[in-house]
């Protein structure tokens, strides 16, 4: 992926450079942000459930829930039989050409819809996951009154069909995520 | 929230964002509004303007051209021309586009407001003085809505016409479908 984010300057630019990287993977892998997601929607889960309702392999399913407890987002609740699992909402500002630019789970939502979402699969192939970040950003804007989707597609410089395609899935993911992100105005 | 009605007979013009919401053929808010248009004899108008941007997008969207061809191959979708010569449609569309711009957070510039918006207010205009019908404009932001609104209120054109959001509106006639 291209990167055409800068850190902000006021973050200790250890901690988010190390959250950047933990991320990485959250962020560059749809199958991941799927069950991370389906996880901060339903837990504390057992991880047979996630892998039942996701219909994922067994393997799979177990090397991400690894994945997230190496980043430290994720906890086990071991007093429960089965074990559950649930996970942290992530918070991570980055400093953009767009202008602050914050990902929080409903960026991740947005990263796992690919896998069935048909706009989003066809913006990212063309325009990358930072892209998406920055569509999302000006989603909220156009939601909160501040401006058209076609003016908003002009601020990502995109076509105004690739950009209000976009901003009209990405209403869906926002929609269904103020009940799971914290960080999302109402 | 109560589901607004699109009056028997009356026009629906529609922005692109909202036949986007609809999806394809096979999705339920497609099929829905097809079935509602349809049955109440509304007949739906895409401006010009509208449909040319959808035909030079990148070929990746062809899909979306192709939802927007499907409407038009059923019947119940057709593009219409603003007439641009008249001097009240071009005024109303001019005031539409300096409405939206005022509207506008303080970072958007006049450039980055596209008058392809403000063309659906023009086209409604038309339709409300031409044609003795109820008009009503489906867009999908609130911004747009609101602008929309504003100026056709402020010419007196408010008793013919009337902006709806088109989002809503398609989530309304789903949730009215599996009700009933």
């Amino acid at each position: 992926m291209s990167t055409d984010f800068r850190l902000t300057d006021s973050a200790d630019p250890e901690e988010t450079l190390g959250n950047l990287l933990t991320y990485a993977e959250l962020l560059n892998t749809p199958q991941l942000a799927r069950l991370y997601i389906h996880v901060l929607q339903n837990g504390p889960i057992a991880i047979e459930a996630v892998k039942e309702d996701l219909d994922v392999p067994h393997s799979t399913a177990y090397k991400y829930v690894g994945e997230l407890e190496e980043m430290g987002i994720l906890a086990r609740h071991e007093d429960q039989t089965p074990t559950r699992i649930s996970v942290e909402p992530i918070h991570l500002t980055l400093d953009t050409d767009h202008g602050e630019v914050v990902a929080t789970p409903v960026l991740v939502d947005a990263i796992g819809r690919q896998l069935n979402n048909e706009d989003i699969r066809v913006f990212v192939e063309r325009q990358g996951i930072p892209k998406l970040a920055a569509a999302l950003h000006y989603t909220l804007r156009v939601m909160n009154g501040e401006m058209t989707q076609r003016t908003a597609a002009n601020k990502l410089d995109v076509h105004p069909v690739e950009g209000t395609t976009v901003i009209t899935a990405l209403e869906d993911v926002v929609e269904e995520a103020t009940a799971y992100d914290p960080y999302l105005e109402p | 929230m109560p589901g607004v009605e699109l009056p028997r007979g009356s026009i629906a013009i529609v922005d692109t964002s909202v036949i986007y919401a609809m999806g394809g053929p096979s999705n339920d808010k497609y099929q829905a509004f097809e079935e509602y248009v349809t049955r109440r004899d509304v007949a739906v108008r895409i401006p010009d303007h509208v449909a040319e941007e959808l035909g030079e997008s990148p070929e990746a969207y062809r899909y979306q051209r192709d939802r927007l061809r499907s409407a038009q191959d059923a019947g119940w979708l057709e593009r219409a021309e603003v007439d641009f010569t008249d001097p009240d449609v071009s005024d109303v569309i001019d005031r539409t586009r300096e409405r939206i711009y005022s509207l506008s957070a303080d970072d958007v510039t006049e450039d980055e407001v596209e008058t392809t918006d403000a063309v659906l207010a023009g086209l409604a205009y038309q339709y409300a003085t031409e044609q003795s019908r109820q008009v009503a404009v489906l867009v999908s932001d609130k911004l747009a809505e609101e602008a929309i609104d504003d100026v056709l209120a402020a010419i007196g054109a408010e008793k013919d016409t009337n902006v709806v959001e088109g989002r809503d509106f398609l989530i309304n006639l789903v949730d009215e479908d599996n009700t009933l």
